[in-house]
């Protein structure tokens, strides 16, 4: 038993490890862009512990402000598929071009949530 | 804009007027009007006009084409195989269900006609020849077996019995009749006594009585769907004059008693039966937003509602204020959404309170009152409750802060990604 946990845990040091070292090899700006995907993944998570808190009252605000946070990850998701440099899948689109479709979905994104939410 | 439709059916409410109205007493023994002149005399100072007509008379005439020329009738006629005139098979039944009243006697032994008659209006004959004897309490001053009968089952309704107060026992010798259980517009005014049952005089009881423990009516009372009252009593001897003044009596128990108290309960009843009393009217009935008078078309779910009207009940020609703490109001889309007690004022205005329930439709305000000598109210309103409109709803409740508080944050996280994105490299 206790070798076993022994091995889980030299194990997942031995993956984390080379997560961490193969993560350094990252761009700045597709870090950036990871950075602002765990935040609105921990904001949707608040605002769903929030909800079972309190209960589902404004269900039209819980509903807005929760897919306004998990939308605008999957926007960020489809940002960064399209200016990671390690991918060839996106290869002759120009980064520029990646995050002008970005704001306009986000625009429309935050168009509905706005009017959902009061 | 939708009118409310407002049903109110009080047909009754028309037949208040106690002057002069016209009195057909129809008689196949012409001396009852002599045996029994005391009730008559009764009703006459009550400020009926009474005509007596023999009920074979074949110039009776009880309709002028469309236009009933008595608005009340009494039968002593019990043997009367026809009646004469214009009064043939129905023409009683359709007289009744014109909304007039009627007071029919009949004895041991009741014609094929009375007996349909009574029939027709939902009380059931003892067979011919029966009498309802009582070998445990029958009256001592009998002469022939134990028939004569004193009777204390009274209906717990003043205002079928009105100043028949002192509940003295009532004599009575004829015919029971019972109630279908199913009736529910036929109660008894007077019951039998435990004791009595109903039979053949003078045969050996050999099977159980049709009508006994109780259960026979001695005088029953209808209240038609017309309005109508029906009054149908087992004994003619119950109206004599003879029973009105006798000068006490005594029972097989040995209870002593100084009168009968028929000559009141007989006039009573008959008052009651004319619609003097125990006559309910609605006015004003009234529904609006708490604390508001107008009434509206419609409400909204969860709005609260005061909802009122007033009921007169009629004594001795006079409406007067209603009293009782049993009246009922229910709020009904198919099924009674809220029932409510009505408060009164103590001047016949009743009145409630309550929240429309969260569910909308199309409503009614419902009253089905139905008291045993009261005239029975059905009456209802129709009222809308709608939803919420779109813009009626609470905003910006402080519970749904965190969730502005998470759109505003990406928002703002979105703006800030623009420039690190762009300007970073």
């Amino acid at each position: 038993m206790q070798r076993s946990i022994n091995d889980f845990k030299s194990n997942a040091a031995v993956i984390l490890k080379s997560f961490n070292a193969e993560y350094t090899k990252t761009p700045l700006r597709i870090k950036v862009i990871d950075a602002f995907m765990v935040y609105a993944l921990l904001t949707a998570a608040v605002q769903f512990l929030y909800m079972l808190c309190v209960g589902t009252f404004p269900f039209n605000s819980f509903l807005s402000g929760f897919f306004c946070s998990v939308g605008f990850f999957v926007l960020s998701v489809s940002l960064r598929m399209q200016v990671d440099p390690s991918s060839d899948e996106f290869k002759g689109l120009l980064p520029e071009r990646a995050y002008a479709d970005f704001v306009l979905c986000g625009c429309l994104l935050f168009l509905v949530v706005w009017n959902f939410m009061g | 804009m939708i009118t409310p439709v407002f049903i109110l059916l009080i047909s009754a409410a028309l037949t208040c007027q106690a002057s002069a109205q016209k009195v057909l007493v129809l008689l196949d023994d012409p001396l009852i009007r002599s045996t029994h002149s005391l009730y008559f005399s009764d009703l006459t100072s009550r400020g009926y006009d009474i005509f007596f007509k023999s009920a074979s008379d074949r110039k009776l005439q009880l309709k002028d084409w469309d236009e009933w020329l008595y608005e009340k009738l009494i039968i002593f006629a019990p043997s009367a195989t026809d009646f004469g005139g214009d009064i043939g098979e129905g023409t009683l039944l359709e007289f009744v269900d014109a909304g007039n009243d009627a007071v029919i006697v009949v004895d041991s032994n009741p014609s094929e006609l009375m007996r349909s008659t009574v029939a027709d209006i939902g009380i059931d004959l003892e067979p011919k020849g029966t009498l309802l004897t009582d070998h445990v309490d029958y009256v001592r001053s009998s002469s022939d077996g134990h028939s004569l009968i004193a009777s204390e089952e009274f209906v717990a309704s003043d205002a079928i019995l009105g100043n028949f107060t002192d509940r003295s026992p009532i004599l009575f010798k004829g015919t029971a009749a019972s109630i279908s259980p199913e009736s529910t517009l036929g109660i008894s005014i007077l019951g039998a006594p435990e004791t009595a049952f109903s039979h053949f005089p003078g045969k050996a009881v050999i099977e159980n009585p049709l009508v006994a423990n109780g259960h026979a009516t001695l005088v029953a009372g209808v209240q038609a769907r017309s309005g109508a009252r029906v009054v149908v009593a087992g004994s003619v001897d119950m109206f004599s004059n003879a029973y009105f003044t006798l000068a006490g009596f005594e029972t097989a128990s040995g209870n002593k008693f100084s009168k009968a108290g028929n000559r009141a309960f007989c006039d009573e009843v008959t008052q009651w039966a004319f619609h003097q009393r125990g006559v309910l009217r609605v006015t004003n009935l009234h529904h609006s937003h708490a604390g508001k008078q107008e009434q509206p078309e419609w409400y909204r779910v969860t709005d609260d509602l005061q909802f009122g009207l007033d009921i007169h009940e009629l004594a001795g020609g006079i409406w007067e204020p209603y009293r009782a703490d049993d009246v009922q109001v229910e709020f009904v889309m198919l099924d009674p959404y809220v029932r409510a007690d009505l408060q009164h004022n103590d001047q016949g205005h009743f009145h409630t309170a309550f929240k429309v329930p969260d569910v909308y439709g199309v409503y009614k305000f419902v009253i089905n009152y139905c008291k045993p000598g009261y005239t029975p109210l059905d009456l209802a309103k129709r009222v809308s409750v709608r939803p919420f409109r779109h813009n009626e709803f609470e905003r910006f409740l402080v519970a749904a802060y965190p969730y502005y508080m998470s759109v505003f944050s990406t928002m703002a996280a979105f703006f800030l990604f623009g420039f690190v994105f762009l300007y970073h490299k």
